[in-house]
């Protein structure tokens, strides 16, 4: 069994019980730390403690979502941001992943899927809930430079990817074989040199491929 | 203590696991949860208390409120908001809620609060 790095997360969380909530479910994974919570942003803790992770509620805290990631980047520029909020508009996913957010997570997000998300952003990946950011790509309405180094095909894969789909259903989607697919997935991720598929979605959102 | 059924409207569903464990704590067991406001489902259940996050409806917990008393006028109606403004507790109170909690607060308060609220409201006795 492969043994998981335990990952130091830290709360930007102003509603106290909402907190607690989010303590009491994040510690029942051994290899997650709560190292520390607080309802500002700009806490002078954030920068002392340099968690791994920092979840930060940008429905409860004072500042607006960019001036409160800029704040989370100076205090601790290595650590990854991972906006929380009830918003499922896609402008709301969109200001954050352009403000340098690394992960993008609605808070009907099931807790399991949560702890997920944790080890996926600790790992150097992205996250966008694949509920919106497969809604902004089917809104597409330009194509951007980047975009135009995939194929149609590919872009229908982004699409699909976005969605939340595997392989093997986007597969049987688009009438391929899940190790065509496969290859496609290869070579989108290669075009657009992101590591893995959770992160084809923000790179998509962030670079403007899509509006 | 007498176990008291709850019916819990939360969309977030990290704050919903941790609210069923507070409950137990307050001597409530949840008998049903929902996203979303379904007047049919909570007079299906006929609950002795409702417990809706006010959060997470964009007309504001008022309206909220209204929808929920619609379904249920037995049910002590209890209201978490992240907000503190009084007048927004105010016009909570008069949509229909028993009791308003802030979000703001930690475990230990809330438990106390949805106490006192269980104490006062009628169909809770």
């Amino acid at each position: 069994m492969v043994r998981r790095k335990t990952v130091r997360v830290y709360l930007v969380e102003p509603q106290k019980v909402v907190s607690d909530a989010m303590r009491h479910v994040l510690e029942q994974d051994a290899t997650i730390e709560v190292v520390g919570t607080t309802g500002d942003p700009r806490s002078g803790e954030i920068g002392e403690l340099r968690p791994d992770v920092i979840f930060l509620d940008t429905d409860a805290v004072e500042l607006d979502v960019e001036e409160a990631i800029a704040a989370c980047e100076r205090s601790s520029p290595q650590s990854r941001v991972c906006v929380v909020s009830a918003q499922h508009r896609p402008r709301a996913m969109q200001r954050a992943l352009a403000a340098k957010a690394d992960a993008y997570v609605a808070k009907d997000t099931s807790p399991a899927t949560f702890l997920e998300i944790v080890h996926l952003v600790a790992n150097g990946d992205s996250y966008a809930d694949p509920r919106i950011a497969g809604a902004m790509l089917r809104r597409r309405s330009t194509r951007s430079r980047e975009s135009n180094q995939l194929s149609s095909r590919e872009f229908e894969i982004v699409r699909l990817i976005a969605d939340g789909l595997s392989n093997r259903e986007i597969g049987r989607r688009l009438m391929l074989s899940e190790k065509t697919v496969k290859n496609h997935v290869s070579h989108i991720l290669a075009k657009l040199k992101v590591n893995a598929r959770s992160g084809v979605a923000v790179y998509a959102i962030r670079s403007g491929l899509v509006l | 203590m007498a176990i008291l059924s709850a019916y819990v409207i939360e969309p977030q569903l990290m704050f919903l696991a941790y609210l069923r464990q507070i409950l137990a704590e307050a001597g409530l067991t949840v008998v049903a949860t929902s996203n979303q406001i379904d007047g049919k489902d909570i007079a299906a259940h006929d609950p002795a208390a409702i417990f809706v996050d006010l959060d997470f409806f964009d007309r504001g917990g008022p309206n909220a409120l209204c929808k929920i008393r619609q379904a249920t006028r037995s049910a002590a109606v209890i209201a978490f908001s992240s907000s503190d403004d009084p007048t927004y507790a105010a016009s909570c109170y008069i949509s229909g809620a028993d009791a308003v909690i802030s979000k703001r607060d930690g475990e230990e308060s809330v438990v106390s609060s949805l106490r006192q609220a269980l104490a006062v409201a009628p169909s809770a006795n």
